[in-house]
Order: structure tokens, then C-alpha cells, then sequence
């Protein structure tokens, strides 16, 4: 298990070094070393004053985005499957994406400011997993599709909610912004934002490991749960919220990425076996390494930047279907 | 003065406006094996739920040594109570290890995890229950005699005073169908642990029980001792099926006859 985080920490790191080197602005990684440790050492000076720019204010924040949005991501994912006992759910499959870019939506509407923004999205979030639940709820409670459908159908809400405000955007101020954001998308990634959306991730993602065992007797159903003595229903809210909280943090720098969570849960699930206290901290790894690399195609594969929720979705639906047969 | 874990007074249940249980009553004293058994349908789960306090009953009251289970936070209710559910498909596949240490949650406040100390009881409670081959297997891939096995020590690891368990010999062969009630003897003999069963077989009431009740349409038609209570006109009052109690070899074993 240590050997585990131990070989994907390092894998994180390599990466990271790579991903600041490359680029439509190559960094010879020697050089990339320097200007690090510049910043702690008195080195000389032999670089061109762009290169300090390009790193310190495009590709650092950049590659900070990706790899807390991927393991944000990723860990609510094994959070949800095991509160909702159901490995076919994450949150973009129970619509907490899209009700919170139907939050951002609002707020880019409205031109408010980062907090308000901030606060709209967490509430559209939290609005579209409680419908979920309660659809899903009141349906068929052994099946795992149900479930799965609850959020397929509070998703397709928000989209729409979502299309009747790009028609009533202005087409040149706020049109592009709002089709942007919702592609999903780290080009947008500012030192500011990074800074001010930062402490919410690592305040969740603290809470939630913290809670990472008892989330592991909701996830063999409430009646057991509450056999072994748990108060499931305030449990239950708890994991909600911080995972909602998580998602929302990581949708108001990344805007929608969906299929992130659900893969990379599932497959770091193979690995660790569902115990959450391994299963946090390895698929929070694995999230973030892969969205890290998804971000790498995304904007070095072609001379101009693709959209990272289209890549994300051409892995990410043949790997549901892997994940839906297994299941059955 | 009040020797007995839990005794029951006067419940009863309803569920949309069906009474599913009349003035059940009963007392279970230390250390002693207490088996439900009656016809499908009788209403056995519903009272094994409202022991366990997972169902309102619309009257009577439950006591847990000498106190309303209603009274207990639910954390030190189950720290004194604990439940062998009967085995169920489950989806994520946690090892037998992880799966009987969850069986310590009720003492674990919030924010907790269990300590090494938590880990060695349960390897202590494996080897105890002679079933530490299995603690690195899947608990998915197991039988469902080890299953029950294996949810049987997370009762254990509770460090319960008393366990339920809802038909704790279903769905298994003859020779698992023994392995599991002479363990549950051997617990209530070693452990003093009190148990509240829900059984089928009027022979396993019979011969491992220290008081039985006899359920039908909710109604108690007989509680007792298991040698008054498990009688051909009992059965047949229950059942409709006609039985003889015979003597085999000084003990009593139940021979079912037709209709």
C-alpha cells in the first residue's frame, strides 16, 4: 500500500516537471529546475525574464488546477460510490456538475463577483444531488440504475435550464464564456483563482479522509449501518455536503469535466479493494495524474487548445460501459 | 434484582393499519439462547426489528437491562447489541478482515478509525471462530457457511452481550447448519453472551434453546420453556402439519409426519 502512494506520488511529480516543460513555449527542463529553486536559492540568472512569466503565472496555476480538480474529482467519486453502495455513480453522474455549472452559469449572467459565484455554484450542486436522492429514493431501491437514471434526469434538467440561459445571453459578452465553461476547460486558470479556491479543496478533502472509515460502513447499506450503530442519515449529509463542496470548488475553475471521478475511481478500486481509507488518498493520486495528463493532450496534441471534457468523455464512455457490464 | 438483558412488554406493530404483532411479551435472562420461530409471514422479522429498534412499534415497551432501548443513543445500543443479518449480495467486495473490524464501529466516535488494538481483536476473534485462513478473502467469494461465519465474528468483535440473528442456519448444509448453532452454544456457554434467534427448523428451537416463542399471524401462541413449547399441538396449531416428538437416544428430536 505505501509502495502504492509512493510510485504515484513520484509519477505525480515527474509529470508535474514534464508538464511545465512542455508546451507551445518549451522549458528545457534543466532550466525549469533552476528558476524552481531560484525562488529558495541565489542561482545566476541565464534565462529570459518570458520564461519566469510563463511558468510562474500560466503553467504553475495551470498545472496546480488540474491536479486538485482531478483529484477532487476523483476521491468524491469513491465517496459517493460508497455512500450510494453503487460504483456506477460520480458526481457529474448525479447531475452535482451540472447543477453547479448551472450555478456558474447564473453568476457569469449576473457578472457577480468570485464569493457570490463561489456560493451560486455550491448551491446549484447541492439543489441537483438532493433531487437525485430523492428521485432515486422513491423508486426502486435494489436496482443501480435507478439511481444512475435520478441523475441522468436532473442532469438533462440543469442542461436545459442551462441552454435556455445561453439563449438568452448576450452572443458576443457572455455567449462564448458560458459555452466555454461548460466544455470544461484549465486554460482560464489564474494565480488568483487558484489561491482563493484552494483552501475550500483542501479543507474537504481533509474532512472527508477524516471521515474516510465511517463512510465505509455506509457503504454496505443502511440497514447494517444502522445496525452497527451509525446515524446514517447525518453521516450521509456530511459526505454530501463536502463532496458537493469539493465538486463545486473544482467546476468554478475548471467549469463541467465529466467521466474524471467514475473512471478513475473505479479503476483505482481494482487496485486498493474498497476500503476507503486506501481508496482516498490512491484514486485522489490517480485523478490527478490522469486529468493532469488528459490537460497535457489537450493543449499540446494539436496547435490549437481542445476542450478536455471531450477528451474526457471519448475515455471516459467506453470505460462506463467496461464498469456496467462487470456489475450485472 | 432485574437479572434479565431485555424483555419485552406488551409489543405490537401495525403498518398501514395491518397489526402485524399483538402484545408480544417476553424476558430473556443472561447468557441464554431465545429462539423465535413460526410461519412465514408470522411477523419474526418484524419483531426482531423492533428489538433492535430499526422499527417503531405502535405499543408496548422494550427494556435493555432494565432501561428503554428508546432511552439509548443508538452508538451504546449497539455497543451492548448486535445484529447477524441474513447474508446479503453485497457490492463492494471488502476482505473478511476489513468487513469483521467494522464490527468495532459502534465504539468508534466520529472522526475515528479503529486503532492496532481494534485490528488484533478481530485476528484474536477469527482464530477464536477457527476461521483466520479466510481474513485475507474476499468476502464475496466466499461460502455461505463462511459467510455466515465471518458475520457472525463481527457480532462478536462488538464485544456484544447480545446478538441477534435472523435465521442464522438458512441456506446452508447440514453439517454448516451444526457448525453455526453449536458455536452459537458454545458463545452463550464461553462468552456469556445472551442470543436472540429466528429459526426454522423446530428441532434447532428444541435442542438449542433456552426459551422459546412460537409465533402466528403475530399472535404469541406459546412461550416457554423449548420442551412445553415446541409440542405436536403447538406445531400443529401453527403449522397445520402433524408432528411426533420422539426419544432419540435421551434426546428430544422432532419427526415430521403428512398433513
Amino acid at each position: 500500500m505505501k509502495n502504492i502512494i509512493f510510485v504515484l506520488s513520484l509519477t505525480l511529480i515527474a509529470l508535474c516537471i514534464v508538464s511545465i516543460s512542455i508546451g507551445k513555449y518549451y522549458i528545457e527542463p534543466f532550466t525549469l529546475v533552476k528558476i524552481l529553486a531560484s525562488k529558495m536559492v541565489n542561482i545566476e540568472r541565464d534565462w529570459a525574464d518570458q520564461m519566469e512569466t510563463v511558468i510562474w503565472n500560466i503553467r504553475l496555476p495551470r498545472i496546480i488546477g488540474a491536479v486538485a480538480v482531478g483529484a477532487g474529482l476523483s476521491m468524491s467519486a469513491a465517496i459517493l460510490q460508497s455512500i450510494f453502495q453503487n460504483p456506477l455513480v460520480s458526481p457529474f453522474i448525479l447531475g452535482i456538475s451540472s447543477g453547479a455549472g448551472f450555478g456558474a452559469c447564473v453568476a457569469i449572467l449576473l457578472g457577480t463577483n468570485r464569493f457570490i459565484l463561489q456560493i451560486l455554484v455550491f448551491t446549484g450542486g447541492i439543489i441537483a444531488v438532493t433531487l437525485s436522492c430523492l428521485l432515486g429514493k422513491n423508486c426502486d431501491k435494489n436496482s443501480k440504475l435507478t439511481m444512475v437514471l435520478s441523475g441522468v434526469i436532473v442532469g438533462g434538467f440543469f442542461t436545459s435550464l442551462i441552454s435556455a440561459l445561453k439563449y438568452m445571453a448576450d452572443p458576443y459578452a457572455k455567449l462564448p464564456e458560458i459555452v466555454f465553461w461548460m466544455m470544461g476547460s484549465l486554460a482560464y486558470i489564474s494565480t488568483e483563482n487558484i489561491l482563493w479556491i484552494l483552501p475550500v479543496m483542501i479543507i474537504s478533502m481533509g474532512i472527508l479522509y477524516f471521515y474516510g472509515w465511517k463512510f465505509n460502513i455506509l457503504s454496505l447499506g443502511d440497514y447494517e449501518a444502522k445496525s452497527l450503530g451509525e446515524d446514517i442519515g447525518r453521516l450521509k449529509a456530511v459526505g454530501i455536503i463536502f463532496t458537493t463542496l469539493l465538486v463545486s470548488a473544482a467546476v468554478s475553475i475548471s467549469g463541467v469535466i465529466g467521466w474524471v471521478g467514475l473512471v478513475v475511481a473505479n479503476i483505482a478500486r481494482i487496485i486498493t479493494g474498497p476500503d476507503l481509507m486506501k481508496l482516498i488518498p490512491v484514486s485522489a493520486l490517480m485523478g490527478a495524474i490522469y486529468l493532469l495528463f488528459i490537460d497535457d493532450l489537450a493543449r499540446n496534441l494539436t496547435n490549437v487548445e481542445i476542450p478536455l471534457g471531450i477528451l474526457t468523455s471519448l475515455v471516459g464512455a467506453p470505460v462506463f460501459i467496461y464498469i456496467l457490464k462487470k456489475n450485472d | 434484582m432485574n437479572t434479565s438483558i431485555l424483555e419485552a412488554r406488551e409489543l405490537s406493530f401495525s403498518y398501514k393499519n395491518k397489526q402485524i404483532l399483538k402484545n408480544i411479551s417476553f424476558k430473556l435472562g443472561n447468557s441464554e439462547i431465545f429462539s423465535i420461530i413460526g410461519p412465514n409471514g408470522a411477523g419474526k422479522t418484524t419483531l426482531l426489528n423492533c428489538l433492535l429498534n430499526l422499527a417503531k412499534p405502535s405499543g408496548g415497551n422494550i427494556f435493555l437491562k432494565g432501561k428503554s432501548v428508546y432511552d439509548y443513543d443508538r452508538r451504546k445500543f449497539c455497543s451492548i447489541v448486535s445484529f447477524v443479518p441474513q447474508a446479503h449480495k453485497p457490492v463492494f467486495d471488502y476482505s473478511v478482515e476489513e468487513i469483521v473490524l467494522m464490527g468495532k464501529n459502534p465504539c468508534l466516535p466520529m472522526f475515528s478509525r479503529p486503532s492496532s488494538k481494534d485490528r488484533e481483536d478481530v485476528l484474536k476473534t477469527l482464530d477464536e471462530l477457527k476461521i483466520s485462513h479466510l481474513k485475507g478473502r474476499c468476502y464475496t467469494q466466499i461460502s455461505g457457511g463462511e459467510l455466515r461465519l465471518v458475520l457472525i465474528a463481527r457480532a462478536v468483535v462488538s464485544a456484544s452481550q447480545l446478538i441477534f440473528l435472523d435465521e442464522p442456519a438458512a441456506h446452508l448444509d447440514i453439517k454448516n447448519q451444526l457448525d453455526i448453532l453449536e458455536l452459537l452454544k458454545k458463545l452463550s456457554l464461553e462468552r456469556k453472551v445472551s442470543i436472540v434467534m429466528v429459526v426454522h427448523d423446530p428441532g434447532h428451537a428444541l435442542t438449542y434453546s433456552d426459551s422459546v416463542m412460537l409465533l402466528k399471524d403475530g399472535e404469541n401462541i406459546a412461550y416457554g420453556k423449548p420442551g412445553e413449547t415446541i409440542t405436536p399441538e403447538n406445531i400443529f396449531s401453527a403449522y397445520g402439519v402433524k408432528t411426533k416428538i420422539a426419544d432419540f437416544e435421551g434426546k428430544k428430536v422432532v419427526v415430521m409426519c403428512k398433513i
